[in-house]
């Protein structure tokens, strides 16, 4: 994770975050020269891309390609989440599962997941439950991993004293396993975000009918260039966007983490 | 015996080792607990106190022997039944403020008792108004202090304690130890300390149970006839509580010198 | 080390909570070995019985005998595939570190690049496809060129924060201790970041594999994606199946190869590397 320290000073931070957008200025900058100097239809400027990522975002390929490819990464992640937490915490909690499924697990996790979408298209045809599928095959193991190592890490003491007050099964696991697993079920599934935008591409690219990575094989095979180059930016903008949404998301739910949080600190 | 809040007779807790053989730590402990008894265990380092204090809570199951509890054999934490860890740090939920941590063990009251029971716990161990903050905003001492209070919401007929002060530095050692020894005069619960610190288990107990190394038995058992209510300085500054420390840790420096061995083998 | 073992014979109870965690290591492996057997059991079960569309879900048998009787196909798909993966992994790890350490190093420079990495870091590579299509063409310079580009990322991240938290107090005893420029970095800043940047290759390592086989899959540049695309051509589920668990197995062979060679060249990542990423 990117780190964020303790309250620092608030001068140090603008200044920070000015260089940052200086940084990215200079990128596009540079990206801009080189289109006008390379000069060649593949390569267009930044700001011809701009226009184009523009174009694509105001054209019914909002409705046709970029809603539907949303509904699918937000289905697959969402499963995902679901089966991932679950399967994770029972499989860190006890040991005679972890053993009886860590190779099985591990080969799973290896499999370069994008080399399903074939099958995954002979099973459910070209369309966007393939899609959501194939986003679960891929996005489950990261959560899956980082919620069994959260839960088996968790301080003795910690499962001791809840079960001085009572606490068994379900419960155990909701309100004890669950948040104190939780800084690193957060880590995992924000991996797991960026899985699920980056297989949502690939298998719309390969068998999607419709969606953003359709869209993007779809100009590149039409020779519509600046197609191809407004997809990808509005790609990366929702990728940015989705990110920086879940990390707003973490520092709130976990703000009882010391330090993450600057109104605890001024206490 | 009726008036016997625990009983633990013949306890025996093997634990299974790395390559799979069985490692016997407890031999055979027996020890009766009365009515507002307070007493401590102390044993050398190695003698597995901390795991006959689970076994004893019913945190995990001995391999041989019994507890039993209010008239009742344990298998499992049994209500009535309260533990303050050694770690405060870990022990307290850190997702949870103070107030809902202390809740935690009221949680078969109505929504306004336990609220009153919470109030008056941290009034008790000296952290009322701090309901709203998170463990890590306090200080060691304070966060152990919010675990007792914790343990005492619920009122209960034994507190059992696992090297409760040993985690803080000497100065609050002294102020926690007054805290428990004010909290078990002003109320009606047994306490079962373990302990490796001689003085503390001297000064806050009636009964101090030396513990041998491993696999342990007791090796002896001092009466502690200092007057109460005790204090850090009068009560330390007497000959007797000096006499009786002295009594104690010789019987703990015998039960060391003969686990001398096992250390070895450990620190290898 | 020596402190962890020393805390443990002071209090001797600690042992219980090690020994609670850590079961002999034979009958871990017993069960590992048991749950790939269950799983394979499962497998033909749902394949042999119907329950699952044979066309779907080949039965293990009818996948093993695909394998041996590609295993010329499949060898050399394999080998393509591992050449481009490699190509790419390469330029990435030595790009990623030189750059991470420099970006590190500096002040000035890691704030300068905090946006265009929080930016990058969630863009999907594989979206770039298309675009490197475009501009390279197909052939294994446009794979392993786009490898490159998304398994730079997870190392050059993980270099700069890791030589960014090298401790201070070390590196003013390395000062005291006369080591400056070139010596430190190499001395001290990067076996001090190592275990990062050992994370972080682990990363791009498997995310290189993705883009690898996504590639072959997408533009058909031959390599295990495309004998998988010729399968499902061919209508030959069992082939398919094939190829995909000899992917399984490369990327399984490939993370567990670098595990053990962390383990082997960090042996004191576990303890220095917590809460790492």
């Amino acid at each position: 994770m990117i780190g964020v320290k303790a309250g620092p000073r608030r001068g140090s931070t603008i200044a920070r975050a000015g260089l940052g957008w200086l940084g990215l200025a200079i990128l596009a900058t540079v990206w801009q020269l080189l289109g006008m100097e390379l000069h060649t239809a593949v390569f267009p400027t930044f700001i011809t891309s701009l226009v184009a990522a523009w174009h694509v975002v105001t054209s019914s390929t909002l409705t046709t390609d970029i809603i539907p490819s949303l509904e699918r990464t937000a289905a697959g992640f969402l499963i995902s989440a679901i089966i991932g937490i679950t399967a994770g915490m029972v499989i860190g909690h006890y040991e005679t599962v972890r053993d009886w499924t860590s190779a099985v697990v591990d080969f799973m996790r290896s499999l370069p997941t994008p080399l399903l979408v074939p099958i995954a298209i002979v099973v459910f045809g070209i369309n966007g439950r393939m899609v959501v599928v194939t986003i679960i095959s891929a996005a489950v193991w990261p959560i899956l991993i980082n919620t069994a190592n959260g839960t088996s890490t968790i301080e003795p003491t910690m499962i001791d004293t809840a079960k001085t007050y009572g606490l068994r099964g379900r419960k155990l696991f909701l309100k004890v396993v669950l948040p104190a697993a939780s800084p690193q079920i957060f880590a995992g599934l924000r991996v797991a975000l960026s899985v699920s935008l980056a297989v949502m591409v690939v298998a719309e690219m390969l068998g999607g009918g419709s969606g953003i990575g359709y869209f993007i094989a779809n100009a590149q095979q039409s020779f519509n260039i600046g197609g191809s180059y407004g997809g990808v930016i509005v790609l990366g903008c929702l990728g940015w966007i989705f990110d920086t949404l879940f990390l707003m998301f973490e520092r709130r739910l976990l703000a009882w983490q010391r330090g993450t949080v600057g109104g605890l600190l001024d206490v | 015996m009726s008036d016997s809040v625990l009983s633990i007779r013949n306890l025996q807790v093997s634990i299974q080792s790395r390559d799979g053989s069985m490692n016997e730590i407890t031999r055979d402990v027996s020890l009766e607990l009365k009515e507002h008894e307070f007493v401590s265990i102390v044993g050398p380092s190695g003698s597995g106190k901390t795991t006959l204090l689970r076994a004893a809570s019913g945190l995990r199951p001995p391999s041989g022997g019994e507890v039993i509890f209010d008239q009742k054999p344990i298998n499992d934490v049994p209500k009535g039944l309260a533990i303050v860890f050694q770690e405060y740090n870990k022990s307290l939920f850190p997702w949870l403020t103070i107030g809902k941590n202390v809740a935690m063990g009221a949680a078969e009251y109505s929504n306004q008792e336990r609220a009153e029971r919470v109030e008056k716990a941290l009034i008790q161990v000296g952290l009322s108004g701090f309901a709203t903050r998170y463990p890590w905003e306090l200080s060691g001492g304070m966060q152990q202090r919010a675990a007792l209070a914790r343990a005492m919401v619920s009122n209960p007929r034994l507190l059992m304690m696992d090297e409760p002060f040993a985690s803080v530095d000497a100065l609050t050692r002294n102020h926690l130890e007054d805290v428990v020894q004010r909290l078990w005069d002003s109320s009606t619960f047994a306490a079962l300390m373990v302990t490796h610190d001689v003085g503390e288990a001297v000064y806050l107990s009636d009964r101090v149970l030396v513990l041998s190394a491993r696999p342990s038995t007791v090796l002896a058992e001092i009466k502690i006839d200092l007057a109460r209510p005790r204090s850090q300085i009068e009560t330390r500054r007497t000959g007797r509580f000096g006499e009786l420390v002295a009594e104690v840790l010789e019987r703990v420096e015998e039960a060391g010198r003969a686990s001398v061995g096992i250390e070895d083998t450990i620190q290898k | 080390m020596s402190q962890v073992q020393l805390a443990v014979g002071l209090s001797g109870e600690v042992n219980e909570i090690t020994q609670r965690r850590s079961k002999p290591q034979r009958r871990r492996v017993a069960r590992q070995i048991g749950g790939v057997v269950v799983a394979i059991a499962i497998w033909e079960a749902l394949s042999s019985t119907g329950a699952v569309n044979k066309e779907a879900l080949p039965t293990p048998g009818a996948t093993l005998a695909a394998i041996s009787a590609n295993v010329g196909s499949l060898s050399s798909a394999l080998a393509s595939t591992l050449e481009a993966w490699a190509l790419g992994m390469l330029a990435a790890g030595v790009g990623g570190i030189v750059l991470g350490t420099l970006v590190g190093r500096s002040k000035t420079a890691d704030a300068a690049t905090e946006t265009i990495v929080r930016m990058m870091r969630p863009l999907p590579s594989l979206a770039l496809i298309p675009i490197a299509i475009l501009i390279a063409g197909l052939g294994i310079k446009m794979t392993s060129g786009l490898v490159s580009f998304a398994a730079f990322w997870p190392v050059f991240i993980n270099t700069r924060v890791g030589v960014r938290q090298v401790d201070n107090k070390v590196l003013e005893t390395a000062k005291v201790l006369g080591l400056r420029g070139f010596k430190l970095l190499y001395r001290v800043v990067m076996p001090a970041s190592s275990p990062m940047i050992a994370s972080g290759l682990q990363v791009a390592i498997s995310l290189a594999l993705v883009v690898t086989v996504s590639v072959e899959l997408v533009g058909g540049t031959g390599g295990l994606g495309q004998f998988i695309l010729l399968a499902q051509q061919g209508n030959e589920p069992s082939t398919m199946f094939a190829g995909i668990i000899v992917g399984g197995i490369l990327g399984w062979a490939l993370s567990i190869g670098f595990a053990r060679l962390v383990d082997r060249l960090i042996p004191w990542r576990t303890q220095r590397a917590e809460g790492g990423r």
